[in-house]
């Protein structure tokens, strides 16, 4: 915890990232019992209060069928929190244990083999593994989270693999060798512990550009399907007025963009905490 | 008169955090002459690090407060420190593994400074950089060039960062404990070779050392430091013959009232506890075979300190992981005797083994803390229960002098001392039969060392264990080591009880080793 405050109190801007984050997924947690307009979230239409501008009763004005933009907007995050936590975990979750397996191994035929079935995966531009798997497996929310952590997930590998072989021959690897630890002992003691942190910077980074090319798949239709609700469908769907009703589609942009940036921003904050805190050691 | 080459006026440095604005360089004012060699001595945490630091501009402005004036005299429109660096004024840093990238290889490293440095092309460059590795005995420099950081011994990777940082041609070097990881005789080569270089292009040298021997044959001036204060500077004869200061006295005192003689001990011929075969090992480095040992032969006998002596790169470590057994031989056999007579094969790492290694920082994982390092042997043996653990790490924190607060610090938190003492009883922990001791106090300063090698002294008599002690430096198996063996480019030149090797050494190579001590 301690720790967390350090990083927030290192650079105002990380303050800022964390702060509208947060904001953001309490209220896309609270808006179905806060908003008036929570009907609009389960596909109701209202006609008769379609395209109004931002007022104070539609803070961002309505979409073409009558909704409350600001509560899909805020809503929409939901979808896509889960599609940024869903990615990095999946990848984690597979590309870690395959980067730590073939690291420990380096040299040998395990590595080698485990090494070149993720170059397989590197070898596809990265929307288009994304665009097959969801194609192949239906559009829907999981099928997208799934489809982009399975082209992601080399890239933990190769991190998890790099920072292995490093730590496989430092003196403290060493010395539990020596002593008779198993490889399981020293992935679990020694090397996970020690590449943490690398994981963590790559994954905030990674959690906005997830949220990105999940928006992308359902902008071009493979992702998200009325009546869920998400950024990348919201700004599809908005596409064709965006010049009439300018705000149905820049709301939802606008929040992307900021989810986005605020991510990298503490994917970079991570990385320049972690380091000044290293130079200290 | 030499004429000034750097002033220092009235340099203070605070730590800039919250919690501490403790003082660390307090009112520094110091004179560095044209093609001097000005040495600077004190104490770990006394400031020279980061005197050596402020000077090249290399202190960090969030962590630390700086006042004061540094003046280069050589060119009025480089005052601004950072613009020295790399331009007039080149660092050599006391650990080369941090100072080189480490997925980089040292060629190309080289190669981007003397490109940024004279905009020379890749060929020309080249060129240069085979010379300079020449010059600091890196043969076949074609090899050495493509080889990354880890593929070099430590000595290896200082000969790089000597020439990387003498290749830019500087006004003043800046060398922070260059030599802690060579051995005897190539200190002196490679200080020959710097001081040869230094007299060439005039270049003055800000030398920090702990080793007092060198500072006295290499230093024109001595400036001495306590507490972040400089307490005397004056020439070096006058320094050694008539110290002003009371500190000074102490420290030169401390070095040169050791009677080696008296603490020679007698060698107690036992049974062999290890007998190692014919060992070979050969290390593939970019297609071409480096010989790391060659047909080793070596008894270790039973309850015995052996002293294992060599230079950088003479396959000390190498021989340290096959005794390990985390590495493989290729030839030859290891053989442990037990109690009755019986040997048998030593092919899988020996949990009855410890070992201490050089680094005292590199050898604890630093995502753990204190305790659970010194758990883990015991948790590999299979005892889990928190009292056992706690009682057994009592009875070597007890006798390894670790204080009972520390067990829940990271290892980061100790000084390299106390670091130190942590690996050692980590590894008499398990209780060993055997304990190899990897140059366990040479990235530790005079002070500490001494206070290392005290522990030592009182395990091996307590204990009674086996013990294998690998240095470059003689000395500090003087006292401690029963018999000594020599080794050479991977062969055991020599080997015999201690009296036997300093008093009557066979070899050019331990000759010189031994002169350079009774020096």
């Amino acid at each position: 915890m301690k720790s967390f405050f350090n990083f927030l109190y290192l650079k105002k801007s990380n303050l800022i990232a964390v702060v509208f984050l947060v904001l953001v997924f309490c209220l896309s947690v609270l808006v179905p019992f806060l908003s008036p307009y929570s009907d609009d979230i389960h596909g109701a239409v209202f006609f008769e209060n379609k395209n109004h501008l931002p007022s104070i009763s539609h803070w961002f004005g309505t979409d073409s069928a009558g909704r409350d933009v600001f509560t899909l907007t805020v809503y929409g995050a939901m979808s896509s929190f889960k599609v940024a936590f869903g990615v990095v975990f999946l990848s984690v979750l597979i590309g870690v244990p395959v980067g730590l397996i073939a690291g420990v191994s380096s040299g040998s035929k395990t590595d080698e083999a485990l090494m070149r079935i993720t170059d397989g995966f590197l070898a596809f531009p990265p929307i288009v593994l994304p665009i097959i798997i969801t194609t192949v497996l239906g559009p829907s929310l999981n099928n997208v989270i799934i489809g982009i952590a399975i082209s992601w997930f080399p890239w933990y590998a190769r991190i998890s693999r790099s920072q292995a072989i490093i730590i496989k021959s430092s003196d403290y690897v060493m010395i539990s060798k020596s002593l008779g630890a198993s490889k399981f002992h020293i992935i679990k003691n020694h090397i996970f512990p020690n590449i943490v942190n690398s994981l963590f910077i790559q994954g905030s980074i990674d959690a906005g550009y997830a949220i990105l090319t999940a928006a992308g798949l359902s902008f071009i239709g493979l992702g998200v399907q009325p009546p869920d609700v998400e950024w990348g469908l919201l700004i599809n769907n908005a596409r064709s007025q965006f010049l009439n009703n300018w705000w149905v589609m820049f709301f939802p942009g606008l929040f992307l963009v900021l989810s986005v940036v605020s991510f990298n921003i503490i994917g970079d904050g991570l990385r320049e905490y972690y380091n000044r805190k290293w130079d200290r050691i | 008169m030499k004429s000034k080459i750097l002033t220092l006026n009235d340099i203070s440095v605070k730590l800039n955090n919250k919690k501490s604005q403790a003082k660390i360089l307090d009112s520094v004012s110091l004179d560095i002459y044209k093609s001097e060699i000005l040495g600077l001595i004190g104490k770990t945490g006394s400031g020279k690090s980061i005197l050596a630091k402020t000077i090249v501009g290399l202190i960090n402005s969030k962590e630390f407060k700086k006042r004061g004036e540094i003046l280069f005299h050589e060119d009025d429109n480089l005052k601004d420190k950072t613009t020295l660096r790399g331009l007039q004024v080149s660092m050599i840093f006391q650990e080369p593994s941090k100072s080189l990238n480490p997925v980089q290889s040292v060629g190309k490293q080289f190669r981007i400074i003397l490109k940024k440095k004279f905009g020379y092309n890749k060929g020309r460059c080249q060129k240069m950089i085979k010379a300079w590795f020449k010059k600091v005995h890196l043969r076949p420099a074609d090899s050495f060039m493509q080889r990354y950081p880890h593929q070099l011994s430590g000595g290896q990777m200082q000969r790089v960062m000597i020439a990387i940082a003498m290749a830019i041609r500087p006004k003043l070097l800046v060398a922070d404990e260059i030599t802690t990881a060579l051995d005897a005789n190539l200190k002196n080569d490679i200080f020959d070779l710097v001081l040869s270089l230094v007299e060439e292009s005039k270049t003055a040298v800000l030398l920090i050392s702990h080793d007092l021997h060198l500072i006295k044959s290499y230093c024109d001036r001595i400036s001495v430091i306590k507490k972040g204060r400089i307490i005397e500077t004056d020439k070096t004869k006058n320094i050694f013959k008539n110290p002003r200061a009371w500190y000074t006295k102490k420290t030169i005192k401390k070095l040169f009232n050791v009677d080696n003689k008296k603490a020679l001990p007698k060698s107690k011929l036992s049974e062999p506890f290890i007998i190692i075969k014919n060992i070979s090992k050969i290390y593939n480095v970019f297609g071409s075979s480096v010989l790391a040992l060659k047909k080793v032969n070596l008894n270790i006998l039973n309850k015995e300190v052996l002293g294992i002596i060599g230079q950088s790169g003479s396959g000390k470590s190498t021989l340290v992981k096959i005794l390990l057994q985390v590495i493989r031989q290729d030839e030859g056999v290891i053989k442990i005797v037990d109690g009755l007579g019986r040997a048998t094969k030593h092919e899988q790492p020996n949990r009855k083994f410890g070992v201490v290694f050089q680094d005292p920082l590199g050898s604890l994982n630093p995502k753990m803390k204190i305790f659970d390092i010194l758990a883990e042997p015991l948790v590999l043996r299979g005892i889990t229960s928190f009292d056992n653990i706690k009682q057994k790490a009592d009875i070597v924190m007890k006798q390894t002098d670790i204080k009972d607060s520390f067990l829940y610090r990271y290892p980061h938190q100790l000084s390299g001392g106390q670091r130190q003492r942590v690996s050692i009883a980590r590894a008499l922990i398990t209780e060993p039969s055997f304990l190899i001791l990897d140059e366990p106090t040479s990235s530790l300063d005079i002070q500490v060392q001494k206070r290392i090698l005290r522990l030592i002294k009182k395990i091996k008599e307590k204990n009674k264990i086996t013990v294998v002690l690998i240095s470059h430096d003689l000395e500090s198996m003087i006292g401690l080591a029963d018999r000594i063996a020599v080794l050479y480019k991977g062969e055991i030149i020599e080997q015999g009880n201690t009296n036997e090797i300093l008093y009557n050494p066979n070899t050019q190579y331990t000759k010189n080793l031994v002169s350079t001590i009774s020096n």
